[in-house]
């Protein structure tokens, strides 16, 4: 599925979204970083918000737990050999939409979006709320931003960001 | 004078290339880019250009700002009329259609000026006196002619045309106003290395500079540094109306008329802003004096006069007398001296600063020390004053007052998170208290009288609020600014009474009388003198008279201004529009809205789609009859005949796994959970802490370590927030995660006698015998690329399967269902047929699980028996839930023949007066096609004596007759559900 929307200043495209959750028990966290980047084969991010990235794969720390994993496509091996005595695993590839926004008025449609501020977003991902409804904000320059959205609220949140131009 | 007179020939911060032509009542004017409608006016000879709140009084512009009570003006005609807008703070534009308020037929000729005469009896309070008899009922009579009698503008009644924005903004220093304060703190902050954003509410930046012809240059240096900085950014024509936690400020922007907007561009923006620090250089207003008629069209204020003079060129009087406790009005006496006025200087102290005194003497101005101004003549423009001295009285003929009693510092965003006011006697005015260590303040603000004064201020509080981001980088220091300063007041200005028609509050009509009155009935403090005489309650807030209204009650009940005290100050500091703090989120965006994967089936097949929370759900299909009410019968028969499908992709979904998943689920339900096999599922109940029922669901056990609970669609979320709160705060020791995956699954469910032949035609690899797939079975598989789990559940009591897909493929598993289920009859069903199917069968919902029932209320006491240890179970056992007369589930059948029962009907004993609440109430309702009647689910008091109540229906006088059953009207043995 890709759903494209253009205007003179706003291509807006709707994407599927392969995600991987890995969650660490409490305690074990120690234990289940090193196993975690056994299984993705590099370094994981140290900060929440902060990505780290190799071969078309980006981990997320989702929070102090929790790291999201973003394969290029859907991908059942990813991290599937996390030791259920460290964490788990659960495939969302299904149940979020990517919304990949290029215009040159992206920080003022952020804005009236999310309450995050602009200037600390460049490479970062931002959990915050869009319309109430919980999102990912990421964004690689000044135009090009995407949108982790629940895919039930994909329609709507795309009509929200076309009326923010 | 002629109108064109008092434009002055040079001058002011005006483009005179760009004419601007605007009506008033009707009538065209003329003025420049860069005037105000205030300006404009009086630059074309216009001073009458309103009518007060009560008395009807004529009135003209008292000031050149934010805080003008008198010159309120309508803008704009039909949707887009918007009234009680400051003239001053208007900036001209093309084609600006305002008018007058508050008078009819005409604003020179007021019917309603009436009133004044009456003004005796129409003091303060006259109303609650007036118009409480002869009976209880009379206010209601009187009420409509006085609302009538008083008011400002009319609001449209229309919808809004226009496009609002609201949005968040964030940066290291906010910096609150634009004049020599907050220029040099904005400044030093963005030198430092901050982001910076700089606040102001007019549309040029200057404040009070841009009155002071010797600032200019300094001025125009300083905008075009700050404008050249990066990593500043100026906000013009934006209000910092209110101060909030964590540094929040919120700001109201108006468009700029001259920027040609787009069809879709806000007409104002609120704004969130996240500041890390804040600088207040909000300045200061000055203050009136009291005295009678003080309120005449050609009274302004000292600054104002100024303003107009400097800023817009206009020279609003020829002879005119300067009234003043304040050195401050000898500046605007030499402005107007040197443009030729004839200036006469009434000051209220007993001596002023020499050099003054002696420079005013030098350029031809008559000075009157120890004077007052006692009366003003004139009714629609001022003709002379009164004044009062030493030597007695002298009428002096004008044609302008101007007047100050001080200034008044602007504190109002400082106090707005309760840091309360301080009285400086030095300065006679009260200054912002102590403020959190993010907080700075600068300027006239601060109580400073000087420029120079507040340029040193600005840098160094600038440098301290950038250092709370971390910004110490080299500021250098600001360009230094010659200018003429005066020291400010030498003396406390206090009202003087015994003056008739001596207005404290213009815009509230609230005379010293007024206060006097309020004081001998008892409101003394300035909370209740607010109150009983309406003071500050006008959409000026009282910027110009709470100041000399507590000292006029500090001085009737003798005691000091601080301990006078001032009222609240609360936000908005002006009035904002509501349509921007609403922004974008209205109509079709008022909230969002959440689709189902298979959303497009519905509406492209006839489904009249439903909003149920934030969902869009089938309500019922066309094809099955012509309303709701034919369709989901057919709906329900179909269903019980052969088979139906319905989309319940909306059911909360989440997924719990981890090696102490199975004790977690134990104590979360009230219903042991442990036992579970892998491969079944199981009906669960929570409870909340205090007993109550919170959500009830099905939860299916994937494995030993993971398990697929589903909730209602109403308390998806809330359920999740209560699983995570739980394993956060009672029990972090388990090893669990909870994840919602409601958007994960597509899910739908096939119910109906010959659901097991589609289901086995759909998906040949499972088999659906009653042995290889009972009733709470699980089955997975895939379907496509996604992955499939089929539970075999029922909530409408036929035999069922719940079906969930990944949800990219829920529309294909959909169709290849129908395709599969064509043979049997398979169609489709929605909400309306669902909730009456579950009815029939006697299920629980949201209707019954309402916050207020237990299990026992829902006769689900039976589940828990003597299990423990689960939430909610103490609190559970309390004496009051198992009271005699608790509301009990009961069934509830219609008895009268062409007669329905109604939801939310009081349930009454035969014979007893259909009076108060009765004994329980009906929660849901269906015709039922399987009895022919309508019946219903319903609470009733366990005492209740009998099987038959009256079931009343107040909102459509409606009474019928019902006998109490069982509440499974359906199969009770539940053989449709397992056969």
């Amino acid at each position: 599925m890709a759903e494209t929307l253009s205007t003179e200043r706003m291509v807006l495209k709707q994407l599927p979204c392969p995600l991987i959750q890995c969650d660490a028990w409490a305690g074990a966290l120690a234990a289940f970083e090193p196993a975690l980047a056994r299984e993705i084969g590099g370094p994981l991010p140290t900060q929440v918000g902060e990505i780290a990235g190799r071969d078309g794969l980006r981990v997320v720390r989702a929070g102090p737990r929790r790291f999201w994993i973003f394969p290029a496509e859907r991908a059942s091996a990813i991290a599937s050999g996390i030791p259920p005595e460290l964490g788990c695993r659960l495939d969302l590839s299904e149940g979020r939409i990517r919304i990949e926004v290029t215009s040159p008025d992206l920080r003022d449609v952020v804005s009236k979006c999310l309450a995050i501020d602009w200037e600390r977003t460049l490479g970062v991902a931002t959990f915050s709320s869009l319309h109430r409804i919980p999102v990912m904000f990421t964004r690689s320059s000044e135009r090009d931003g995407a949108f982790v959205v629940p895919r039930s609220f994909a329609r709507s949140i795309s009509e929200w960001l076309e009326g923010c131009q | 004078m002629t109108p064109t007179e008092k434009r002055l020939a040079s001058g002011g911060y005006l483009d005179r290339s760009q004419v601007l032509k605007f009506t008033f009542d009707g009538r065209q004017y003329a003025g420049f880019k860069g005037d105000t409608l205030a300006s404009a006016l009086l630059a074309s000879g216009v001073s009458l250009v309103g009518r007060s709140f009560k008395y009807h009084r004529p009135r003209g512009i008292l000031s050149a700002g934010a805080e003008e009570p008198n010159a309120l003006v309508t803008v704009g005609t039909g949707a887009r009329r918007e009234p009680n807008l400051p003239a001053t703070m208007l900036e001209l534009a093309p084609g600006l259609d305002a008018a007058s308020q508050n008078n009819w037929p005409s604003l020179r000729f007021d019917v309603q000026s009436v009133n004044s005469l009456f003004s005796p009896l129409l003091s303060s309070g006259f109303y609650y006196k007036t118009f409480m008899g002869p009976s209880r009922r009379a206010w209601m009579f009187y009420e409509y002619f006085i609302r009538r009698a008083a008011g400002l503008g009319k609001a449209t009644m229309m919808p809004d045309p226009d496009v609002y924005d609201s949005r968040d903004d964030f940066t290291d220093v906010a910096v609150v106003g634009g004049g020599a304060a907050g220029l040099s703190a904005a400044r030093a902050a963005a030198q430092a290395g901050a982001r910076v954003l700089l606040i102001e509410q007019d549309f040029e930046i200057g404040g009070r500079l841009l009155s002071e012809p010797a600032g200019a240059a300094w001025l125009q240096a300083m905008r075009t540094e700050l404008e050249s900085m990066p990593n500043l950014r100026i906000m013009r024509r934006t209000t910092a109306f209110g101060l909030y936690d964590g540094n929040t400020l919120a700001l109201i922007e108006d468009a700029d008329p001259f920027a040609g907007r787009d069809m879709g561009a806000a007409r104002k923006t609120f704004t969130l802003l996240h500041a890390q620090s804040i600088v207040f250089a909000t300045g200061a207003i000055e203050r009136p004096m009291v005295f009678a008629n003080n309120d005449r069209p050609g009274v302004m204020l000292n600054s104002a006069i100024r303003a107009y003079v400097n800023r817009y060129a206009v020279l609003p009087g020829r002879n005119i007398v300067i009234a003043t406790a304040d050195d401050s009005a000898y500046l605007t006496a030499f402005d107007l001296l040197a443009h030729g006025a004839r200036v006469t200087i009434a000051d209220a102290r007993p001596m002023a600063e020499p050099t003054l005194l002696t420079r005013a003497k030098q350029m031809g101005a008559e000075v009157h020390l120890a004077t007052n101004v006692a009366n003003v003549k004139g009714k629609y423009a001022v003709e002379g004053v009164v004044l009062a001295g030493k030597a007695g009285t002298t009428g002096v003929s004008c044609d302008l007052v101007g007047m100050s009693a001080g200034w008044s510092p602007v504190l109002h965003l400082t106090s707005h998170q309760g840091v309360k006011p301080v009285y400086r006697p030095d300065i006679d005015a009260f200054v912002p208290g102590p403020l959190p260590e993010t907080q700075f303040v600068a300027g006239a603000a601060t109580g400073s009288s000087g420029v120079s004064a507040a340029i040193a201020e600005g840098a160094t509080v600038g440098r301290a609020a950038a250092a709370v981001a971390g910004k110490v980088g080299t500021v250098a220091e600001a360009p230094a600014l010659e200018i003429e300063e005066t020291a400010g007041p030498t003396t406390v200005y206090k009202p003087i009474f015994g003056q008739r028609k001596a207005f404290v509050d213009f815009q509230m009509d609230v005379t010293l009388d007024d206060i006097q009155l309020a004081q001998r009935e008892g409101y003394e403090s300035v909370e209740h003198l607010k109150r009983y005489t309406t003071l500050g309650m006008g959409t000026d807030q009282g910027k110009t008279s709470n100041i000399n209204a507590l000292k006029a009650m500090a001085k009737l009940r003798g005691i000091s201004i601080p301990v006078a005290g001032t009222t609240t100050f609360r936000p908005p500091y002006t009035p904002v529009a509501i349509g921007a703090v609403a922004g974008r989120a209205r109509g079709h965006h008022f909230r969002p809205y959440r689709l189902t994967p298979i959303h497009d089936w519905h509406t492209a097949n006839g489904a009249q789609m439903l909003e149920v929370g934030l969902w869009m759900r089938p309500w019922f299909f066309e094809a099955s009859g012509k309303d709701v009410n034919a369709a989901y019968v057919n709906e329900m028969r179909h269903v019980r005949s052969a088979a139906g499908i319905m989309d319940i992709s909306t059911l909360g979904k989440i997924d719990i796994q981890g090696p102490d998943a199975a004790t977690f689920l134990d104590r979360v339900y009230a219903n042991g959970f442990a036992s579970l096999k892998v491969g079944r599922a199981r009906y669960g109940v929570m409870l909340r802490d205090d007993g109550i029922v919170f959500d009830d669901g099905t939860t299916t056990r994937l494995g030993p370590d993971r398990f697929f609970m589903t909730t209602s669609t109403a308390k998806a979320a809330d359920v999740l927030s209560w699983l995570e709160f739980l394993l956060d705060t009672a029990w972090p020791d388990l090893r669990v995660s909870v994840s919602s995956v409601s958007d994960e699954w597509a899910g739908m469910s096939v119910a109906g006698p010959e659901s097991g032949k589609i289901l086995a035609a759909a998906f040949p690899d499972i088999g659906f015998s009653n042995e290889a797939f009972p009733h709470m079975g699980l089955a997975e598989g895939a379907f496509r690329d996604s992955p499939l789990r089929i539970i075999r559940l029922s909530y409408s009591g036929e035999r069922a399967y719940e079906i969930y897909v990944g949800a990219s493929n829920g529309e294909a598993a959909w169709r290849h269902l129908i395709d599969a289920g064509a043979p049997y009859g398979l169609k489709p069903y929605g909400v309306e047929a669902l909730g009456a199917l579950r009815v029939e069968k006697g299920h629980v919902a949201g209707p019954e699980i309402d916050g207020r029932t237990t299990l026992s209320d829902l006769g689900m006491g039976r589940m828990v028996a003597k299990r423990s240890g689960y939430v909610g179970e103490a609190l559970s056992r309390r004496e009051a839930f198992t009271a005699a007369n608790r509301q009990r589930l009961v069934g509830l059948k219609c008895i009268e023949p062409g007669k329905r029962l109604r939801g939310g009907a009081l349930l009454f004993a035969p014979g007893e007066p259909l009076e108060g609440h009765g004994h329980g109430r009906m929660t849901s309702i269906t015709y039922s096609p399987e009895l022919d009647c309508y019946v219903g689910l319903g609470l009733l008091a366990a005492d209740f004596e009998g099987d038959e109540v009256i079931a009343s229906y107040p909102m459509k006088n409606e009474v019928v007759r019902a006998r109490v059953v069982s509440p499974v009207f359906l199969d009770p043995a539940g053989e449709r559900m397992h056969g």
